[in-house]
């Protein structure tokens, strides 16, 4: 069995996010491309400080979860692989977790707020996928998850 | 955000009520795979009989989005990690600890509610209140189910407030 692969780009995504104006805007210029990076990675950070404040886990990418989990999409080519994988982590200490708690469907949760983001439309095809019976209603806030 | 997957399967849940298949809480055969988030509370199949629960807990109003231990219960633990369920014994501390006597051993748990655990505690039969082997986990059975309180074996943190969650989100 491979042994499980993370990255470390999400851990502290509070002091990500505060060097990252830094990070794509050096000179101040703000271009279009820089802009765009600059966008996609706030969108992620701010993904996963959520994870890590409500202690949940989603994709932050394709093959991301937001504990850092990376799927190799060759090994695991199914689209629900990281429900699946054991390997993840807890955010903050990083220490291996016997069960792990996923949320749920999302409504753009990582990008600009009336396009859906590719990742939010996969991760909301493997809430599907996986839970195929299940019911979210309308609770109001914080019953989403 | 309100999320909405309509099945025609799921029309007569209750409302806040979650469905999965039934395989996959196959360990204890009475209880079901749903679970309502807003009572935290998981069904058995004699509720899908219609029966009546021997008692009811105040509807939860409290607002916490935190699903760290101690805090709220999320299903997949539930349905897939919390059996097999053993007697236990439990009575409240003071603030949010209990002590509980899980096979003979005493120990100290703690919940965010302690007050909606006292009451369940208060109102349940002998022998009703259980808890998931290894973990800190305590289900009180009320005949068409079961109350999940997700506890923690070392003092919790307060929950926040809205103002902090909104401020997280923000950062």
């Amino acid at each position: 069995m491979n042994k499980p692969v993370y990255t470390d780009e999400f851990v502290n995504p509070v002091v990500a996010l505060s060097r990252l104006r830094t990070k794509y805007f050096p000179t101040g210029n703000k271009g279009y491309i820089a802009t765009l990076g600059y966008e996609t990675e706030r969108a992620q950070l701010k993904a996963v400080l959520l994870d890590q404040y409500e202690n949940l886990h989603s994709l932050v990418d394709d093959y991301i979860c937001s504990c850092g989990l990376i799927i190799d999409p060759k090994v695991n080519p199914e689209p629900d692989a990281i429900l699946k994988l054991k390997g993840h982590r807890d955010h903050v200490t990083l220490k291996r977790i016997s069960y792990v708690s996923f949320r749920g469907k999302l409504n753009n949760r990582l990008f600009f707020k009336d396009l859906e983001h590719p990742v939010d439309a996969k991760w909301n095809y493997i809430v599907d996928f996986y839970f195929p019976e299940i019911v979210f209603s309308v609770q109001g806030e914080n019953y989403d998850n | 955000m309100g999320l909405i997957a309509p099945r025609d399967q799921a029309k007569s849940l209750k409302k806040g009520a979650l469905l999965m298949s039934e395989e996959i809480n196959n360990q204890e055969p009475g209880m079901l795979p749903v679970f309502t988030m807003k009572t935290q509370k998981q069904l058995n199949v004699t509720a899908k009989e219609g029966s009546k629960p021997n008692f009811v807990l105040d509807p939860e109003t409290y607002y916490c989005p935190w699903y760290h231990p101690g805090h709220n219960f999320h299903w997949i633990p539930i349905f897939n990690h919390s059996q097999p369920r053993i007697p236990i014994e439990a009575r409240w501390l003071e603030g949010k600890a209990f002590e509980v006597v899980v096979e003979g051993k005493t120990a100290v748990w703690y919940h965010h509610r302690p007050e909606r655990l006292k009451q369940a505690i208060s109102k349940a039969q002998p022998g009703d209140i259980k808890a998931t082997v290894g973990r800190p986990w305590i289900f009180i059975s009320t005949g068409d189910g079961a109350y999940a309180f997700n506890c923690d074996e070392e003092p919790i943190k307060d929950c926040p407030t809205k103002n902090d969650s909104e401020v997280s989100k923000n950062e």
